[in-house]
Protein backbone atom coordinates (compact mmCIF):
# COMPACT_ATOMS: atom_id res chain seq x y z
CA UNK A 1 0.00 0.00 0.00
CA UNK A 2 1.31 3.48 -0.71
CA UNK A 3 1.38 5.36 2.64
CA UNK A 4 3.49 8.26 1.14
CA UNK A 5 0.86 10.28 1.22
CA UNK A 6 -0.23 10.06 4.78
CA UNK A 7 3.29 10.37 5.66
CA UNK A 8 3.48 13.98 3.90
CA UNK A 9 0.47 15.24 5.78
CA UNK A 10 2.08 14.57 8.78
CA UNK A 11 4.84 16.30 8.75
CA UNK A 12 3.25 19.76 7.16
CA UNK A 13 0.91 18.86 9.93
CA UNK A 14 3.72 18.65 12.20
CA UNK A 15 5.19 22.20 11.24
CA UNK A 16 2.04 23.30 11.55
CA UNK A 17 2.17 22.59 15.38
CA UNK A 18 5.49 23.74 15.69
CA UNK A 19 4.86 26.97 14.30
CA UNK A 20 1.76 27.42 16.63
CA UNK A 21 4.46 26.26 19.76
CA UNK A 22 6.54 28.90 18.40
CA UNK A 23 4.08 31.72 18.27
CA UNK A 24 3.52 31.15 21.22
CA UNK A 25 6.64 31.46 22.66
CA UNK A 26 7.45 34.63 20.80
CA UNK A 27 3.93 36.11 22.12
CA UNK A 28 5.47 35.06 25.39
CA UNK A 29 8.68 36.36 25.41
CA UNK A 30 7.76 39.39 23.57
CA UNK A 31 5.04 40.02 25.48
CA UNK A 32 7.09 40.14 29.01
CA UNK A 33 10.22 41.80 28.08
CA UNK A 34 7.66 44.45 26.05
CA UNK A 35 6.19 45.21 29.65
CA UNK A 36 8.83 47.93 31.56
CA UNK A 37 10.21 47.55 34.84
CA UNK A 38 7.88 49.29 37.54
CA UNK A 39 10.42 50.87 39.78
CA UNK A 40 8.36 53.83 41.01
CA UNK A 41 8.42 52.17 44.68
CA UNK A 42 12.07 52.92 45.09
CA UNK A 43 11.73 56.47 43.30
CA UNK A 44 8.75 57.79 45.43
CA UNK A 45 10.67 56.32 48.57
CA UNK A 46 13.87 58.47 47.14
CA UNK A 47 11.42 61.20 46.96
CA UNK A 48 10.15 61.07 50.97
CA UNK A 49 13.49 61.06 52.13
CA UNK A 50 14.19 63.92 49.76
CA UNK A 51 11.67 65.75 51.58
CA UNK A 52 12.83 64.63 54.84
CA UNK A 53 16.28 65.73 54.40
CA UNK A 54 15.36 69.09 53.42
CA UNK A 55 12.94 69.92 56.64
CA UNK A 56 15.16 67.72 58.89
CA UNK A 57 19.05 67.90 60.05
CA UNK A 58 20.89 66.43 62.55
CA UNK A 59 17.58 65.67 64.56
CA UNK A 60 16.45 69.39 64.68
CA UNK A 61 13.88 70.68 62.11
CA UNK A 62 15.76 73.08 59.51
CA UNK A 63 15.16 76.70 60.15
CA UNK A 64 11.76 78.48 58.58
CA UNK A 65 10.07 75.41 58.08
CA UNK A 66 6.98 76.14 59.90
CA UNK A 67 6.64 79.42 57.57
CA UNK A 68 4.21 80.51 54.68
CA UNK A 69 7.95 81.48 53.10
CA UNK A 70 8.75 77.52 53.11
CA UNK A 71 5.54 76.66 51.62
CA UNK A 72 5.68 79.23 48.93
CA UNK A 73 8.95 78.11 47.76
CA UNK A 74 9.34 74.39 48.86
CA UNK A 75 10.40 72.93 45.83
CA UNK A 76 13.31 75.41 45.20
CA UNK A 77 14.17 75.38 48.68
CA UNK A 78 14.99 71.77 48.84
CA UNK A 79 16.30 71.49 45.42
CA UNK A 80 13.26 69.17 43.64
CA UNK A 81 12.14 69.47 40.53
CA UNK A 82 9.28 67.88 39.40
CA UNK A 83 9.87 68.65 35.15
CA UNK A 84 9.58 65.09 33.34
CA UNK A 85 10.44 64.23 29.69
CA UNK A 86 7.74 65.42 27.36
CA UNK A 87 6.38 62.31 26.40
CA UNK A 88 3.01 60.89 27.05
CA UNK A 89 1.65 64.47 27.60
CA UNK A 90 3.48 64.32 31.23
CA UNK A 91 4.69 67.87 30.82
CA UNK A 92 1.03 68.61 30.81
CA UNK A 93 0.07 67.71 34.86
CA UNK A 94 2.98 66.92 36.75
CA UNK A 95 4.02 63.44 37.72
CA UNK A 96 4.65 63.48 41.19
CA UNK A 97 3.02 64.50 44.40
CA UNK A 98 4.34 65.63 48.06
CA UNK A 99 2.58 66.79 50.88
CA UNK A 100 4.17 67.31 54.54
CA UNK A 101 2.07 67.98 57.50
CA UNK A 102 3.44 68.75 61.29
CA UNK A 103 1.37 67.71 64.02
CA UNK A 104 2.25 68.36 67.91
CA UNK A 105 3.97 65.23 69.01
CA UNK A 106 1.82 64.96 72.37
CA UNK A 107 -1.63 65.43 71.14
CA UNK A 108 -0.92 63.31 68.06
CA UNK A 109 -3.36 60.30 67.24
CA UNK A 110 -3.11 59.63 63.70
CA UNK A 111 -3.39 61.08 60.41
CA UNK A 112 -6.98 61.97 60.27
CA UNK A 113 -6.64 64.83 62.86
CA UNK A 114 -6.10 68.52 61.40
CA UNK A 115 -2.13 69.73 61.42
CA UNK A 116 -0.17 72.30 62.96
CA UNK A 117 0.96 73.09 59.22
CA UNK A 118 1.26 71.87 56.09
CA UNK A 119 3.09 71.84 53.08
CA UNK A 120 2.42 70.72 49.36
CA UNK A 121 3.53 70.84 46.00
CA UNK A 122 3.13 68.58 42.65
CA UNK A 123 0.18 67.18 40.95
CA UNK A 124 -2.77 67.49 43.95
CA UNK A 125 -5.51 64.96 41.71
CA UNK A 126 -3.04 61.70 42.58
CA UNK A 127 -3.37 62.30 46.33
CA UNK A 128 -6.94 60.89 45.10
CA UNK A 129 -5.90 57.92 43.41
CA UNK A 130 -3.52 56.42 46.08
CA UNK A 131 -6.46 54.29 47.97
CA UNK A 132 -6.72 52.68 44.96
CA UNK A 133 -4.08 49.65 43.47
CA UNK A 134 -3.57 48.85 40.26
CA UNK A 135 -1.29 49.52 36.97
CA UNK A 136 -2.60 52.62 36.28
CA UNK A 137 -2.62 54.09 39.35
CA UNK A 138 0.15 55.86 40.82
CA UNK A 139 2.62 54.48 43.75
CA UNK A 140 2.08 56.27 47.12
CA UNK A 141 3.87 56.27 50.29
CA UNK A 142 3.17 57.67 53.42
CA UNK A 143 5.88 57.70 56.34
CA UNK A 144 6.19 59.84 59.30
CA UNK A 145 9.03 60.59 61.50
CA UNK A 146 9.61 62.44 64.86
CA UNK A 147 11.77 65.55 65.08
CA UNK A 148 12.28 68.84 67.35
CA UNK A 149 12.53 71.97 66.99
CA UNK A 150 15.75 74.80 68.60
CA UNK A 151 13.46 75.32 71.64
CA UNK A 152 13.24 71.53 72.06
CA UNK A 153 9.35 71.54 70.77
CA UNK A 154 8.64 68.31 69.73
CA UNK A 155 6.78 67.13 66.34
CA UNK A 156 5.14 64.22 64.30
CA UNK A 157 6.20 65.01 60.61
CA UNK A 158 4.30 63.47 57.95
CA UNK A 159 5.17 63.11 54.41
CA UNK A 160 2.65 61.68 51.62
CA UNK A 161 4.72 61.08 48.43
CA UNK A 162 2.98 59.82 45.10
CA UNK A 163 4.75 59.15 41.65
CA UNK A 164 3.01 58.73 38.45
CA UNK A 165 4.84 57.59 35.52
CA UNK A 166 2.40 55.06 34.28
CA UNK A 167 3.59 54.61 30.67
CA UNK A 168 7.59 53.53 31.80
CA UNK A 169 6.42 51.60 34.81
CA UNK A 170 3.40 49.54 34.21
CA UNK A 171 2.36 49.66 31.28
CA UNK B 1 -10.25 -18.41 24.43
CA UNK B 2 -11.71 -15.07 23.64
CA UNK B 3 -10.06 -13.05 21.06
CA UNK B 4 -9.68 -9.71 21.71
CA UNK B 5 -11.10 -8.11 18.75
CA UNK B 6 -10.47 -3.98 19.47
CA UNK B 7 -8.86 -2.42 16.85
CA UNK B 8 -6.26 -0.55 16.96
CA UNK B 9 -7.09 3.44 17.17
CA UNK B 10 -5.86 5.51 14.04
CA UNK B 11 -2.53 7.68 14.08
CA UNK B 12 -4.80 10.36 13.75
CA UNK B 13 -6.81 10.39 16.53
CA UNK B 14 -3.14 10.11 18.27
CA UNK B 15 -2.55 13.26 16.81
CA UNK B 16 -5.70 15.01 18.24
CA UNK B 17 -5.45 14.19 21.51
CA UNK B 18 -1.57 15.96 21.11
CA UNK B 19 -3.04 18.57 19.80
CA UNK B 20 -5.37 19.21 22.43
CA UNK B 21 -2.81 18.36 25.13
CA UNK B 22 -0.63 21.40 22.99
CA UNK B 23 -3.04 23.98 22.69
CA UNK B 24 -4.16 23.61 26.49
CA UNK B 25 -0.58 23.58 28.19
CA UNK B 26 -0.17 26.89 25.34
CA UNK B 27 -3.13 28.42 26.82
CA UNK B 28 -2.41 28.21 30.44
CA UNK B 29 1.17 29.31 29.36
CA UNK B 30 0.20 32.37 27.93
CA UNK B 31 -2.02 33.32 30.59
CA UNK B 32 0.14 32.68 33.00
CA UNK B 33 2.70 35.01 30.99
CA UNK B 34 0.77 38.04 30.96
CA UNK B 35 -0.87 37.17 34.58
CA UNK B 36 -0.23 39.73 37.71
CA UNK B 37 2.09 36.89 39.21
CA UNK B 38 4.99 36.97 36.56
CA UNK B 39 4.64 40.98 36.49
CA UNK B 40 5.02 41.15 39.78
CA UNK B 41 8.92 40.07 38.87
CA UNK B 42 9.17 43.31 36.69
CA UNK B 43 8.12 45.57 40.10
CA UNK B 44 11.76 46.63 41.36
CA UNK B 45 11.75 47.18 45.08
CA UNK B 46 15.34 47.33 45.70
CA UNK B 47 17.68 45.04 47.89
CA UNK B 48 15.54 42.38 49.33
CA UNK B 49 16.79 43.16 53.05
CA UNK B 50 16.56 46.91 53.54
CA UNK B 51 19.32 47.88 55.09
CA UNK B 52 18.40 51.28 56.58
CA UNK B 53 15.43 53.41 57.10
CA UNK B 54 16.15 56.82 56.72
CA UNK B 55 12.94 58.11 58.48
CA UNK B 56 13.58 56.26 61.11
CA UNK B 57 16.96 56.80 62.21
CA UNK B 58 15.83 60.84 61.85
CA UNK B 59 13.88 60.36 64.39
CA UNK B 60 16.22 57.86 66.29
CA UNK B 61 18.55 61.38 66.03
CA UNK B 62 15.77 63.42 67.66
CA UNK B 63 14.83 60.95 70.44
CA UNK B 64 18.25 60.96 71.44
CA UNK B 65 18.54 65.07 71.70
CA UNK B 66 15.02 65.15 73.56
CA UNK B 67 15.75 66.43 76.68
CA UNK B 68 13.70 65.33 79.68
CA UNK B 69 12.56 68.12 82.61
CA UNK B 70 15.69 68.84 84.13
CA UNK B 71 17.02 69.56 80.71
CA UNK B 72 19.48 66.70 80.14
CA UNK B 73 19.01 64.72 77.03
CA UNK B 74 18.13 61.50 76.09
CA UNK B 75 21.89 60.15 75.11
CA UNK B 76 23.53 62.07 78.13
CA UNK B 77 20.48 59.60 80.69
CA UNK B 78 21.51 56.84 78.76
CA UNK B 79 25.20 57.02 78.64
CA UNK B 80 24.87 57.98 82.66
CA UNK B 81 22.34 55.69 83.58
CA UNK B 82 23.09 52.57 80.94
CA UNK B 83 19.78 51.68 80.31
CA UNK B 84 16.36 52.96 79.36
CA UNK B 85 14.61 54.90 82.55
CA UNK B 86 11.15 56.07 83.05
CA UNK B 87 11.66 59.26 80.72
CA UNK B 88 13.27 58.17 77.63
CA UNK B 89 11.52 54.31 77.94
CA UNK B 90 8.20 55.87 77.79
CA UNK B 91 9.45 58.25 75.35
CA UNK B 92 10.49 55.60 73.25
CA UNK B 93 7.55 53.39 73.14
CA UNK B 94 5.97 56.77 71.82
CA UNK B 95 8.15 57.56 69.20
CA UNK B 96 9.38 54.14 67.73
CA UNK B 97 6.48 52.08 68.08
CA UNK B 98 3.47 54.65 67.35
CA UNK B 99 5.30 55.53 64.25
CA UNK B 100 6.86 52.72 62.88
CA UNK B 101 5.25 49.32 64.08
CA UNK B 102 2.22 49.55 61.07
CA UNK B 103 5.40 49.91 58.56
CA UNK B 104 7.17 46.40 60.24
CA UNK B 105 4.23 44.11 60.14
CA UNK B 106 2.09 45.56 62.66
CA UNK B 107 3.97 43.92 65.42
CA UNK B 108 4.86 45.67 68.21
CA UNK B 109 7.93 42.85 68.67
CA UNK B 110 9.68 44.18 65.47
CA UNK B 111 10.63 47.59 66.78
CA UNK B 112 13.40 47.20 69.66
CA UNK B 113 15.04 49.57 71.36
CA UNK B 114 18.02 48.95 73.66
CA UNK B 115 21.28 48.73 74.59
CA UNK B 116 23.93 46.76 72.53
CA UNK B 117 27.38 45.80 74.23
CA UNK B 118 30.36 44.69 72.04
CA UNK B 119 32.41 42.10 73.61
CA UNK B 120 35.47 40.88 72.90
CA UNK B 121 34.90 37.43 71.53
CA UNK B 122 33.62 36.20 68.28
CA UNK B 123 30.78 33.50 67.91
CA UNK B 124 32.96 30.78 67.95
CA UNK B 125 34.86 32.15 71.38
CA UNK B 126 37.41 33.51 69.96
CA UNK B 127 39.06 36.60 70.28
CA UNK B 128 37.95 39.16 67.47
CA UNK B 129 40.87 41.69 68.78
CA UNK B 130 42.19 41.95 65.25
CA UNK B 131 38.94 41.57 63.34
CA UNK B 132 36.57 43.68 65.32
CA UNK B 133 33.99 43.53 63.33
CA UNK B 134 32.82 39.76 64.11
CA UNK B 135 33.04 40.90 67.58
CA UNK B 136 29.48 39.68 69.08
CA UNK B 137 26.72 42.46 70.22
CA UNK B 138 25.33 41.30 74.04
CA UNK B 139 22.28 43.70 74.39
CA UNK B 140 20.22 44.36 77.94
CA UNK B 141 16.70 43.68 78.27
CA UNK B 142 14.58 46.50 79.25
CA UNK B 143 11.45 46.82 80.89
CA UNK B 144 9.52 48.94 77.71
CA UNK B 145 11.10 47.13 74.62
CA UNK B 146 12.30 43.63 76.17
CA UNK B 147 14.65 41.08 74.83
CA UNK B 148 16.57 41.92 71.35
CA UNK B 149 15.12 40.07 68.65
CA UNK B 150 16.36 36.52 67.91
CA UNK B 151 17.84 35.99 64.72
CA UNK B 152 18.92 39.81 64.49
CA UNK B 153 22.37 40.49 63.22
CA UNK B 154 24.56 39.90 66.53
CA UNK B 155 27.71 41.09 64.78
CA UNK B 156 28.95 44.20 62.99
CA UNK B 157 28.78 42.28 59.66
CA UNK B 158 26.89 39.34 60.99
CA UNK B 159 24.35 37.72 59.13
CA UNK B 160 20.90 38.24 58.57
CA UNK B 161 18.32 35.59 59.81
CA UNK B 162 15.72 37.74 59.33
CA UNK B 163 15.15 40.79 57.22
CA UNK B 164 16.32 43.49 59.61
CA UNK B 165 17.46 47.42 59.89
CA UNK B 166 18.91 49.23 62.79
CA UNK B 167 20.60 52.44 63.33
CA UNK B 168 23.30 52.30 66.08
CA UNK B 169 24.39 54.79 67.94
CA UNK B 170 27.67 54.80 70.06
CA UNK B 171 27.15 55.79 73.98
CA UNK B 172 30.24 54.91 74.73
CA UNK B 173 33.54 52.66 73.61
CA UNK B 174 31.54 49.32 74.50
CA UNK B 175 27.96 50.54 74.71
CA UNK B 176 25.44 51.87 71.88
CA UNK B 177 22.27 52.20 71.70
CA UNK B 178 20.60 50.48 69.16
CA UNK B 179 16.69 50.81 67.13
CA UNK B 180 16.39 47.34 65.73
CA UNK B 181 13.38 47.35 62.99
CA UNK B 182 12.33 43.71 61.66
CA UNK B 183 10.46 42.00 59.07
CA UNK B 184 11.06 44.71 55.98
CA UNK C 1 22.66 -18.91 -1.53
CA UNK C 2 21.98 -14.89 -1.89
CA UNK C 3 23.80 -12.68 0.50
CA UNK C 4 21.20 -11.03 2.45
CA UNK C 5 21.89 -7.02 2.81
CA UNK C 6 21.12 -5.97 6.01
CA UNK C 7 22.96 -2.30 5.59
CA UNK C 8 20.10 -0.02 6.37
CA UNK C 9 19.59 3.31 4.13
CA UNK C 10 19.32 7.03 5.97
CA UNK C 11 16.23 8.08 4.07
CA UNK C 12 16.52 11.29 2.66
CA UNK C 13 13.52 12.69 3.82
CA UNK C 14 14.13 12.38 7.66
CA UNK C 15 17.14 14.23 7.02
CA UNK C 16 15.39 17.07 5.61
CA UNK C 17 12.99 16.31 8.10
CA UNK C 18 15.51 17.16 11.08
CA UNK C 19 17.18 19.68 9.48
CA UNK C 20 13.93 21.44 9.09
CA UNK C 21 13.40 21.48 12.71
CA UNK C 22 16.90 22.11 13.45
CA UNK C 23 16.68 25.11 11.57
CA UNK C 24 13.29 26.07 13.05
CA UNK C 25 14.64 25.30 17.09
CA UNK C 26 17.42 27.71 15.98
CA UNK C 27 15.98 30.79 14.21
CA UNK C 28 13.51 30.64 17.87
CA UNK C 29 16.17 30.47 19.88
CA UNK C 30 17.97 33.63 18.13
CA UNK C 31 14.96 35.50 18.49
CA UNK C 32 14.60 34.60 22.44
CA UNK C 33 18.42 35.55 23.28
CA UNK C 34 18.24 38.75 20.83
CA UNK C 35 14.67 39.84 22.87
CA UNK C 36 16.85 38.91 26.41
CA UNK C 37 20.03 41.08 25.89
CA UNK C 38 18.56 43.12 23.74
CA UNK C 39 19.09 47.05 23.45
CA UNK C 40 16.24 48.17 24.73
CA UNK C 41 16.06 46.30 27.79
CA UNK C 42 19.50 47.82 28.52
CA UNK C 43 18.57 51.64 27.90
CA UNK C 44 15.57 51.32 30.21
CA UNK C 45 18.25 49.42 33.01
CA UNK C 46 20.80 51.97 33.05
CA UNK C 47 18.51 54.90 32.48
CA UNK C 48 16.61 53.84 35.77
CA UNK C 49 19.62 53.24 37.29
CA UNK C 50 21.00 56.42 37.18
CA UNK C 51 18.09 59.00 37.65
CA UNK C 52 17.41 56.89 41.07
CA UNK C 53 21.31 57.08 41.46
CA UNK C 54 21.18 60.69 41.02
CA UNK C 55 17.89 61.36 42.85
CA UNK C 56 19.99 60.16 46.33
CA UNK C 57 22.70 62.06 45.74
CA UNK C 58 24.22 65.85 46.33
CA UNK C 59 26.20 67.99 45.05
CA UNK C 60 29.99 67.60 45.55
CA UNK C 61 29.60 63.69 44.89
CA UNK C 62 31.35 61.46 41.88
CA UNK C 63 29.37 58.39 40.99
CA UNK C 64 31.04 55.67 38.71
CA UNK C 65 28.81 53.00 37.01
CA UNK C 66 30.22 50.17 35.28
CA UNK C 67 28.34 49.74 31.88
CA UNK C 68 30.53 47.17 30.58
CA UNK C 69 27.67 45.34 28.92
CA UNK C 70 26.02 48.64 27.68
CA UNK C 71 29.03 49.82 26.16
CA UNK C 72 29.93 46.79 24.68
CA UNK C 73 26.15 46.65 22.80
CA UNK C 74 26.95 50.18 22.14
CA UNK C 75 29.93 49.72 20.03
CA UNK C 76 28.63 46.90 18.20
CA UNK C 77 25.57 48.99 17.21
CA UNK C 78 28.24 51.34 16.00
CA UNK C 79 27.41 54.25 18.56
CA UNK C 80 30.25 56.08 19.97
CA UNK C 81 30.34 54.99 23.90
CA UNK C 82 31.02 58.89 24.88
CA UNK C 83 27.50 59.62 23.22
CA UNK C 84 25.48 56.52 25.21
CA UNK C 85 24.33 58.83 27.98
CA UNK C 86 22.98 62.31 27.76
CA UNK C 87 21.48 64.48 30.30
CA UNK C 88 19.58 67.55 29.26
CA UNK C 89 17.80 69.65 32.15
CA UNK C 90 17.28 66.47 34.59
CA UNK C 91 16.09 64.27 32.14
CA UNK C 92 18.47 61.11 31.14
CA UNK C 93 18.50 59.59 27.89
CA UNK C 94 20.48 56.11 26.95
CA UNK C 95 21.34 54.98 23.56
CA UNK C 96 22.37 51.73 22.72
CA UNK C 97 21.39 51.55 19.03
CA UNK C 98 20.83 53.95 16.14
CA UNK C 99 17.37 52.28 15.50
CA UNK C 100 14.08 54.23 16.31
CA UNK C 101 13.91 55.94 19.02
CA UNK C 102 12.56 54.08 22.27
CA UNK C 103 10.58 55.92 24.61
CA UNK C 104 11.60 53.93 27.44
CA UNK C 105 15.27 55.18 27.01
CA UNK C 106 14.82 58.24 29.16
CA UNK C 107 13.53 58.85 32.24
CA UNK C 108 13.51 61.99 34.69
CA UNK C 109 14.99 62.65 37.88
CA UNK C 110 13.50 65.09 40.51
CA UNK C 111 16.93 65.88 42.08
CA UNK C 112 17.43 69.75 41.29
CA UNK C 113 21.41 69.03 40.82
CA UNK C 114 23.79 69.84 37.76
CA UNK C 115 24.98 66.30 36.49
CA UNK C 116 27.61 65.44 33.82
CA UNK C 117 27.55 62.27 33.03
CA UNK C 118 31.23 61.21 31.35
CA UNK C 119 32.27 58.25 29.61
CA UNK C 120 35.46 56.97 31.41
CA UNK C 121 38.11 56.87 28.76
CA UNK C 122 40.61 54.98 30.55
CA UNK C 123 39.06 51.82 31.34
CA UNK C 124 36.00 51.88 29.09
CA UNK C 125 33.64 49.92 31.13
CA UNK C 126 32.25 52.82 33.20
CA UNK C 127 30.41 56.15 33.15
CA UNK C 128 31.09 58.41 35.97
CA UNK C 129 28.87 61.46 37.41
CA UNK C 130 29.75 64.45 38.53
CA UNK C 131 27.08 66.12 40.77
CA UNK C 132 27.00 69.94 41.43
CA UNK C 133 24.71 72.88 42.35
CA UNK C 134 23.07 74.62 39.95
Amino acid sequence: MNKIGTEKIISIYWFVILFIVAAAIVYMTASFYGKPYDTRQIEVELLSDKAADCISYAGFLREGVLTQGFNDNFLETCDINFGAEDSYGWTDESEYFLQINFYDFDSYQDASQNSLFEVSAGNQKLKDFCQLKGKSFPICLERRFYTLDKDGEKYIVKINSAVKKIEKNSQ
Amino acid sequence: MRQNKNGQIGETMTWIVATIIIVVILTISIFIASSASVLKSKIIQGSYFQTADVLASKSMFSYLLTPDSSGKITHTQLKEEGNLNEFNGNSGLQVFRRLYQDDYLNNPNNIWLGIVIKTEEKVNGESCLNEKEFCVLNSLENSFFGKRPIGSRNTEIGYHAIPYTSEKIKLNETHSIELSLTGK
Amino acid sequence: MKKIRKRGNILTKNIIFIVLNLAFLTILLLFLFSKTGSAAVLEEKYTKQIAFMVDAAEPGMIIHLNMEDAIEKAVKEGINPSNIVSINGNVITVKLSGKGSNPKSSYSFFNDVKVDANFDTLNKKEYYFVISEK
